[in-house]
């Protein structure tokens, strides 16, 4: 019997007894009715992939959005996932692909606004150890800098930096991802990182 | 110096952990000779070790809630086939179709079975059928309610149509309302009739 996504005891049972199942077994159950699978998919990725998108695209509500969309793809086409590749390289390739449509979306539409990252809606983890409020509102300041940054490069390079530097995938990992040879992504990385130096060098040596 | 330009690659290497220990040498020979790949070198390092240690966002606490009542929509929805039959859609506008040009057909018989057939007027609750007389309709008359007949003992008219059509009927009995009046004394008058 099928079981209904995040509702079975029994399976959330049989589910603790595995320790830490890989995302491969994980899909594999949930592509024989095991929606539980589903909700530990969910679970695992659903911070991970929010943050590579939200990095991507510059705003966490749009974030959100394409990362429930993400989950919804992985569900209806879950039967299109084969073995053979990392069940995280087609998840971050979904992603990446909304990610991507948004941006085209926005462009299109001219609505794109680099004023308009959202920062207001941010949910900062903070750790409570040697707080300071002078350091607090600095990191702030610095890391809004980083983020404008970031979304100041073009798609191309923004997209290998997060995956590289944010995300530290493998340049393996991220050239299925994003589907360029693997000359091309570290091309595109090292490019990234010197026009990011350049423009954040300023702020390094306040550090 | 020009050469550190294509020596640039290998320094990105060299952060990445790419190089084998012979050429890590190299590179560190280098930046300690160059103050220009030196300084790329600690940029580079700092600006990732930032990217690294960016704080992360968390989604909001109803996203699993929405994303599962997202799917068990799709659920209902493909369960009730209506996603995957999207051919349903021209039967269902056909079906409706055939059934409006049905209704248009029996309408237009019954119309003309009534035109052949002629019929007293739909008389409203206040008359008797007996009251009102059913003379024919002037041909090419245009003043409609001039040829409504009312009751002759109690308006003082005479010469009144007999109507042949249904519609025609339903038209004049609207009218018939819309130019009576009912007096203070509880007679029916119609308007600009003189008693």
């Amino acid at each position: 019997m099928v079981e209904e996504f995040g509702s079975s005891s029994q399976s959330k049972q049989s589910g603790a007894r595995d320790k830490r199942p890989s995302d491969e077994d994980l899909i594999e159950r949930f592509q024989k009715g095991d929606l539980y699978a589903f909700d530990l998919i969910v679970k695992r990725y659903k911070d991970q992939l929010l943050n590579f998108v939200y990095r991507f695209v510059g705003s966490q509500e749009e974030a959100e959005d394409i990362v429930q969309e993400t989950f919804l793809r992985v569900y209806r086409k879950r039967k299109a996932y084969k073995r053979i590749a990392k069940f995280s390289t087609w998840i971050y390739t979904i992603a990446g692909n909304l990610s991507r449509t948004e941006l085209r979306r926005r462009k299109r539409r001219k609505l794109f606004s680099v004023t308009d990252m959202g920062y207001e809606d941010r949910d900062y983890e903070i750790s409570d150890d040697e707080y300071n409020p002078e350091n607090h509102v600095e990191g702030v300041i610095q890391e809004e800098i980083i983020h404008k940054e970031i979304n100041n490069l073009s798609p191309k390079f923004r997209e290998v930096i997060i995956l590289r530097d944010v995300q530290e995938l493998s340049y393996e990992e991220i050239s299925k991802i994003i589907r360029v040879p693997i000359g091309t992504v570290k091309s595109r990385v090292n490019r990234g990182r010197l026009k990011l130096q350049g423009r954040l060098k300023y702020l390094m040596k306040k550090m | 110096m020009p050469e550190c330009k294509s020596f640039q690659e290998t320094i990105f290497d060299y952060i990445d952990g790419l190089l084998p220990t012979g050429a890590r040498k190299d590179v560190v020979k280098h930046l300690e000779e160059c103050p220009d790949c030196s300084e790329i070198y600690e940029n580079v390092m700092q600006v990732r070790w930032q990217l690294r240690n960016l704080n992360s966002i968390k989604v909001s606490p109803d996203f699993e809630t929405v994303l599962r009542t997202r799917i068990s929509m799709e659920r209902s929805l493909s369960r009730r086939g209506f996603l995957n039959r999207p051919i349903k859609i021209p039967v269902y506008a056909a079906t409706g179709a055939l059934a409006f040009l049905a209704a248009f057909f029996i309408l237009n018989l019954s119309d003309k079975k009534l035109s052949n057939n002629s019929t007293p007027l739909n008389v409203p609750p206040t008359f008797s059928s007996s009251q009102f007389s059913t003379n024919q309709a002037k041909p090419g008359s245009q003043n409609t309610w001039q040829q409504i007949n009312y009751p002759m003992d109690r308006l003082n008219m005479s010469g009144g149509t007999s109507i042949n059509s249904s519609r025609l009927e339903r038209q004049t009995s609207a009218l018939a309302d819309s130019v009576r009046k009912i007096v203070p004394e509880g007679r029916i008058q119609p308007v600009g009739v003189e008693f």
